[in-house]
């Protein structure tokens, strides 16, 4: 191979591989090898331009891709686009770096992006869709359809980055990318701690006496602390979670028979 | 309940929505306020799918499919719970009574789903020895139609079936268990809300959710003025940690890790 590196960029096959790095996981999905089928389809495009002509070389390289793959969909396109650099390279064992490459990083950047893109990122963004949803506005929806667009061109630009300048951009920013998921942290938990009183619900139908007025239990509770019910059943189930019994599937039917319980009574 | 063009509709909306986010054009942020606000557009009733979505979306937050994991399937509850509260003229407690139900029993499709995976990568890896590159490509391409057909047809199926005996059950619902689940409604978000607790370090920023209980709890604010504020204190960090990298680790540990107790 005598490819000069660099000149696969703006070729169709480059940018097919790109929109492809975006799409990659459900291409894939498996118990066996997860996201590599995704993978090898997001890499062909790059790999029949560059090895096409030689089927048993590409056969190898192929074989080699099809491995366990499983990382951050959204920060796959990094991984991609450094792959085809090295791909693109031509020399004997370039396969045999990039995937270790690609093994190296897929365990780091999943833990990165999942706390970034999906554990905070659903936390602030999602939460402020449903919230305003059930206020009976589409506003939030239209503020993460917004984000979808912006990561739409995060990822192609990921995939450029991968390719010139290799997952050094990542693995040497660890600081900065720790400090902006801590930053990101701070605003989820803000918003958790506002959507705990504003969207759990719970009320009870009980009263007692107290001196010559009756007053309901929720009133008396909610004086001590607003929202003192929700709170507290958030809590039991945060301490519930911590368990070995309670699965998530369990809490929710746990909470479903609990409350039609609650309704046989009449106490809710 | 659901006329033919309805069906066909609701079918139309899930498949499409099913291929853009499973290509992940569609982010995982607000997917279900979406298919919960078309759905009921088409059925007549958007403030209604409005509704059941947002309580759909608050649930399935905390549900991340984190390191190939399955999670409850929330947006297949979303479509159904939507059409069963506007079909039934039952309103959002009874959809979202459904709709956690069918996501809740929904996790097997997925598990369902990356079992049928490993079938294709076989005929994928298959077909790579035999050097017919186009073969693998086809294959792939097969597989990812069989999983927005797998998860297409439960609603498919829910649509159909559930026409007459949704009716009915729904009809001869005894008050209590309608109340039941209502209630269940509004205290399955704490669910989700726990989850995402457990998943973020919440020993060493503990303050933070006090600050936004404040916020709402006494002071009535909006999530969104929360946000907003918190994203204040957010770039104040950031800048103080770009400022001091040594410090970055003291903070907190790294997100996605569990933090006990």
């Amino acid at each position: 191979m005598t490819n000069k590196a660099g000149s696969l960029k703006g070729t169709k096959e480059y940018k097919e591989s790109k929109i492809r790095s975006i799409m990659y996981q459900s291409f894939g999905m498996n118990y066996e090898s997860m996201q590599a089928p995704g993978f090898v389809w997001n890499m062909a495009p790059i790999l029949n331009k560059l090895y096409g002509d030689k089927p048993e070389v590409l056969r190898d390289k192929n074989r080699e891709y099809f491995k366990f793959y499983n990382t951050n969909p959204l920060l796959n396109p990094m991984i991609a686009g450094f792959t085809a650099s090295v791909e693109e390279t031509g020399i004997e064992n370039c396969t045999e770096s990039a995937l270790a490459m690609r093994t190296g990083l897929m365990g780091p950047f999943a833990g990165l992006g999942d706390s970034l893109f999906f554990i905070t990122g659903r936390t602030v963004f999602g939460s402020i869709a449903g919230y305003m949803a059930i206020k009976g506005s589409p506003v939030g929806l239209f503020i993460c359809m917004l984000l979808w667009v912006a990561l739409w061109f995060l990822r192609c630009w990921f995939y450029d980055v991968g390719y010139t300048q290799g997952t050094s951009f990542i693995t040497e920013r660890t600081n900065e990318l720790r400090a902006l998921t801590n930053a990101a942290i701070i605003i989820g938990l803000a918003v958790v701690g506002a959507m705990i009183p504003s969207m759990v619900s719970f009320t009870t139908k009980l009263t007692f006496q107290m001196q010559d007025a009756s007053a309901t239990l929720d009133g008396f509770l909610n004086t001590i602390l607003p929202s003192f019910l929700p709170v507290l059943i958030t809590f039991l189930i945060y301490k519930g979670l911590g368990t070995k019994t309670f699965t998530t599937t369990k809490m929710i039917w746990t909470v479903i028979v609990v409350c039609i319980l609650l309704s046989i009574v009449g106490i809710a | 309940m659901f006329s033919v063009l309805q069906i066909i509709l609701i079918m139309l909306i899930w498949i499409i929505y099913q291929i853009l986010s499973n290509m992940f054009i569609f982010c995982p942020y607000g997917t279900a306020v979406l298919i919960g606000w078309i759905t009921g557009a088409v059925l007549g009733d958007p403030t209604t799918g409005l509704l059941v979505g947002g309580t759909m979306e608050l649930m399935s937050i905390g549900m991340n499919p984190l390191g190939g994991s399955s999670v409850p399937d929330y947006y297949t509850g979303c479509i159904v719970g939507v059409a069963f509260a506007i079909g039934t003229h039952q309103g959002m407690d009874v959809g979202i009574a459904v709709g956690i139900t069918v996501g809740t029993l929904g996790v097997q499709i997925d598990v369902f789903n990356k079992m049928i995976g490993t079938y294709f990568a076989h005929k994928e890896i298959e077909a790579n020895e035999k050097m017919d590159f186009k073969g693998v490509e086809t294959w792939i391409v097969r597989r990812f139609a069989a999983c927005i057909a797998l998860t297409a047809l439960p609603v498919f199926l829910v649509l159909i079936l559930g026409n007459g005996v949704m009716q009915t059950i729904v009809n001869n619902m005894p008050v209590w268990l309608t109340h039941g689940l209502s209630l269940a409604g509004g205290v399955l978000p704490a669910v989700g809300f726990a989850i995402l607790l457990r998943s973020l370090p919440i020993k060493s920023n503990f303050q933070y959710i006090i600050f936004g209980y404040v916020l709402a709890a006494y002071l009535q604010q909006p999530v969104l003025a929360v946000a907003l504020l918190a994203l204040v204190i957010a770039i104040v960090y950031y800048q103080n940690q770009i400022k001091s990298p040594a410090a970055v680790t003291a903070g907190s540990s790294n997100g996605g890790v569990q933090d006990d107790e």
